[in-house]
C-alpha cells in the first residue's frame, strides 16, 4: 500500500497532480519516525484540551532520545489550530508546559516515575514503549507487519481531562476503555 | 385552409374556447414540467450535498492516517443511495479510494474538481471537500446517475400529456354545450332572417331565447319586422288608394272630356248652322233694300235712301261676321293634312290680295324669301291672311305703312312673324288679344269682328305653337308664332294667348 505524503499547505481549488506524484515520489520511502512524527502531529486535530488557550504555542515535548531531531525544523514551521506546533527537549522546562508528552524508547525502564507525577495533569502522553497503556500511558505506537497503527487508553486521556475525538477511536486498533 | 372567417360560427366559438384552453393548459404544462425538473434538480444538489457532507466529514481522520480500508468502508455505505454510481476519494497527491457501484461505470477521474455541482448528460457530479481544522485534506467526488430524475421527468411529461388531453375532452364537451348558447339562437335568427326574405312573410317572428344581446338582437329584428309589415301595409293601401283615385280622376277627365266634346260639338254644330243659316235671311233682307234702293229711288227723299244705305250696310256687316264665325268653325273642325308649305309665297298672295282689295293704299311690304313651314296649307292661309290684314288694318293711318314678314332661329326654335308700324295696342290688355269677341280698338277707330286673332291663336295651337306678340301704343306691333314647338325663353313674358281652349290637338 503506497504511502503518501501529506502536504499540510491549504489546497487549492485544482489539486495539481504532478505536484503531488512529485511529493509522492519523493517520501515514498518515508521512516518510521517520519510517520510517527506526522501522526503526532495529526493527533492534535482529534484531540481537545481542557480550558486551551487560543494563541500560545502547542508544546511537543520529547523525553530521551529524539527520534524526530532531523524533523523538528519542519515540525516547528507548522501550526494547528491555529497555533504554532514547538518542538521541545523534556528536561528543558517544566513538563506543565507540555501539551504532548513523547517518551522515547529509550526511557522505556523508568518512563513510569515520569508520567506519575502528571497524573490530573492534561498532558496528552504518547510512547512506542510496548505496555505503555498498562502503565498510565494514553497513545501507544504499535507495528503491524510494517504498519504503524496506534492504541488508545480512553481510561488516562479522561482522568487527564482530555477528551478524543470517536473518528480517532475508529482508527485506532485497541481502545482502552 | 379556408379563412377564418368563411368559417361557421360553431366553429369560431369552438375553435376559441379550445385555442385558449389548450393554450393555457400547455403553457401551464410547460411551466409545471420545467418548475418540476429544476426543483428536482436543487433537491438533488440538497440530497447528495448532505449526503457527501456526512461522508467527508466521516472520512476526516481515515485521510489523515491514510486508512485506506477505513475510507472503502465509508465509501461503501453509499450503496444505501440507489442513485449514486460511484464515489472517489483523493487527497492532496491524488485517488485514495473508490466505490462502484456498477462494473460500467467509468473509473474514477484522476484529479478531481472542487466546488463540483455538475449536471452531464447522464450523471450528476458533486464534489465536497474534506476540511480538518479549516485545512482541505482532501476531496469526494460522488457520480449520481440521472435516470431517475428523467424517469421522473418523463413521467411528469406523460401526465401532463394526459391531462391535457383529458381537459381537451373536457373543454370540447364543455364548448360544445356552451356554444349552443350563442350558436342556437344566432342560427335560428338567420334561419328566421333568411325565411322571411325568401318567402317575403313578414308575419313571421324570430323566438327570443336568451336576455343578452343576441336577446336584443331578436328583439330589434322582431320590431324591424313589425315596421316593414306596417310600412307594407300602409304601401299597399296607400297604392289602392292612389289606384282609386286615378280611376276616378280618370273617370272624371272621361266624363268632362265626354262632356267637353258633346259640348264643343254641340257649339260648333250650333255656330256653324247659325252661321249658316243666317245668311240666307240675311241675303233676302240685303236683296230686298237694295230692290227697294233700286227700283223705287225716285220716290225716296234722301233720308229714306240714307236709311237704306245703313241697313244695307249692316247686312253686308253682319255677312262678314257670319263669314269669319264660319272660318272660326272651319279652322277647328277640319282635319290636319302637314305638308312642306311655301310659306313666303303664301305671304306674297295674301298681300297681294289686300293690294288688289285696297288698291290706293301705299304699304311698303318686306316678305323674306323662300321660308318654309311644316303645316297644313288651308290652316296656314287663314291664319296668314288674318295677321296679314290685322297689320293692313291697323297700319292704316299711318302715312308710310310699312309691314315685315318673316322667320328667325331663336334658341333653336324657328318663330315666324309680322311686323307693323302701325297703331299698336296697350301692354295691360294683351292678355284678351286672342280671346273671341274681345277688342282692344273701338269700331270707330278701327272696323273688326274680333274673332280674326283668335282663329289664328286656334290654327297655332292646332299646330301644336305658341303664339304671342310685342307691341307699344302707337310704336306698331308685332306677332310671332311657332309650329310644333314651344316659344323661345327669350319670350315668355310677352303677351301671349294664355288660353288654350282651343288646343284640340
Amino acid at each position: 500500500m503506497p504511502r503518501r505524503f501529506l502536504s499540510l499547505r491549504a489546497i487549492g481549488y485544482v489539486v495539481c497532480l504532478a505536484v503531488g506524484l512529485g511529493l509522492s515520489a519523493a517520501v515514498s520511502a518515508r521512516s518510521e519516525s517520519e510517520i510517527k512524527a506526522f501522526y503526532l502531529f495529526n493527533f492534535i486535530k482529534f484531540i481537545t484540551w481542557p480550558d486551551e488557550p487560543t494563541s500560545a504555542d502547542i508544546n511537543i515535548c520529547v523525553a530521551g532520545e529524539n527520534p524526530f531531531s532531523s524533523l523538528e525544523d519542519k515540525l516547528n514551521s507548522l501550526t494547528a489550530r491555529s497555533r504554532k506546533i514547538q518542538m521541545l527537549n523534556a528536561e528543558d522546562g517544566p513538563l506543565s508546559e507540555c501539551s504532548i508528552l513523547f517518551i522515547s524508547e529509550s526511557e522505556s525502564n523508568f518512563y513510569e516515575t515520569l508520567i506519575e507525577p502528571l497524573n490530573g495533569f492534561p498532558i496528552l502522553t504518547i510512547s512506542d514503549i510496548d505496555g505503555f497503556m498498562e502503565h498510565g500511558g494514553m497513545i501507544g505506537f504499535i507495528k503491524v507487519g510494517n504498519v504503524v497503527r496506534f492504541e488508545i487508553s480512553l481510561k488516562n486521556t479522561r482522568a487527564a481531562g482530555l477528551e478524543i475525538s470517536a473518528k480517532l477511536l475508529e482508527l485506532a486498533i485497541r481502545v482502552e476503555q | 385552409m379556408l379563412n377564418f372567417n368563411d368559417r361557421p360560427i360553431r366553429s369560431k366559438l369552438m375553435a376559441l374556447i379550445m385555442f385558449s384552453v389548450l393554450a393555457s393548459i400547455i403553457l401551464l404544462g410547460a411551466v409545471f414540467v420545467t418548475y418540476e425538473f429544476f426543483s428536482q434538480r436543487h433537491n438533488m444538489e440538497q440530497e447528495y450535498s448532505t449526503t457527501a457532507k456526512i461522508i467527508a466529514d466521516r472520512s476526516q481522520a481515515a485521510m489523515l492516517f491514510q486508512d485506506i480500508p477505513g475510507l472503502e468502508e465509508n465509501l461503501s455505505s453509499l450503496r444505501v443511495k440507489k442513485d449514486i454510481l460511484a464515489g472517489c476519494l483523493y487527497d492532496t497527491s491524488g485517488l485514495l479510494a473508490y466505490f462502484k457501484v456498477r462494473e460500467s461505470v467509468d473509473n474514477c477521474p484522476e484529479s478531481p474538481t472542487l466546488g463540483l455541482r455538475a449536471f452531464e448528460a447522464e450523471q450528476y457530479l458533486h464534489s465536497e471537500p474534506i476540511e480538518v481544522d479549516d485545512e482541505a485534506v482532501g476531496v469526494l467526488l460522488i457520480r449520481v446517475s440521472l435516470e431517475q430524475l428523467y424517469r421522473q421527468l418523463v413521467f411528469y411529461v406523460a401526465m401532463v400529456l394526459l391531462f391535457i388531453l383529458l381537459i381537451s375532452g373536457l373543454a370540447f364537451l364543455l364548448s360544445r354545450y356552451l356554444q349552443e348558447y350563442i350558436a342556437r339562437p344566432l342560427l335560428s335568427l338567420t334561419g328566421t332572417a333568411n325565411e322571411v326574405a325568401t318567402t317575403q312573410n313578414y308575419d313571421l317572428t324570430a323566438t327570443r331565447e336568451s336576455s343578452d344581446e343576441i336577446g336584443e338582437l331578436v328583439d330589434a329584428f322582431n320590431s324591424m319586422l313589425v315596421t316593414i309589415k306596417a310600412q307594407n301595409a300602409r304601401i299597399v293601401q296607400n297604392s289602392a288608394e292612389l289606384d282609386l283615385k286615378v280611376k276616378e280622376r280618370t273617370q272624371a277627365l272621361a266624363k268632362s272630356n265626354r262632356e267637353l266634346g258633346v259640348a264643343n260639338k254641340e257649339l260648333e254644330a250650333f255656330s256653324y248652322s247659325v252661321s249658316h243659316d243666317l245668311r240666307s235671311p240675311l241675303r233676302a233682307i240685303d236683296g230686298f233694300t237694295r230692290a227697294l234702293e233700286e227700283d223705287y229711288a225716285d220716290q225716296l227723299d234722301d233720308l229714306a235712301s240714307s236709311y237704306i244705305q245703313r241697313a244695307r250696310s249692316a247686312a253686308q256687316k253682319m255677312g262678314e261676321l257670319i263669314s269669319t264665325l264660319l272660318q272660326l268653325s272651319r279652322v277647328t273642325r277640319k282635319e290636319l293634312e302637314i305638308e312642306d308649305v311655301d310659306f313666303s309665297a303664301l305671304a306674297q298672295t295674301a298681300c297681294q290680295n289686300l293690294r288688289n282689295e285696297y288698291p290706293q293704299r301705299e304699304v311698303e311690304l318686306d316678305i323674306l324669301a323662300g321660308v318654309r313651314a311644316q303645316a297644313d296649307v288651308f290652316l296656314l292661309e287663314v291664319a296668314v291672311d288674318n295677321l296679314l290684314s290685322n297689320a293692313w288694318k291697323y297700319s292704316s293711318n299711318e302715312e308710310k305703312a310699312r309691314i315685315e314678314i318673316g322667320c328667325r332661329e331663336e334658341r333653336g326654335v324657328r318663330v315666324y312673324y309680322i311686323r307693323d308700324n302701325g297703331a299698336g295696342f296697350d301692354k295691360t290688355y294683351a292678355g284678351d288679344l286672342f280671346t273671341a269677341f274681345k277688342r282692344l280698338h273701338s269700331d270707330e277707330e278701327f272696323e273688326g269682328t274680333g274673332i280674326g286673332l283668335a282663329t289664328v291663336a286656334r290654327v297655332v295651337h292646332r299646330h301644336h305653337g305658341d303664339i304671342w306678340a310685342t307691341s307699344e301704343v302707337g310704336e306698331g306691333a308685332c306677332f310671332y308664332f311657332t309650329l310644333n314647338q314651344r316659344r323661345p325663353d327669350n319670350h315668355l313674358s310677352d303677351a301671349q294667348s294664355n288660353s288654350r281652349e282651343f288646343n284640340s290637338g
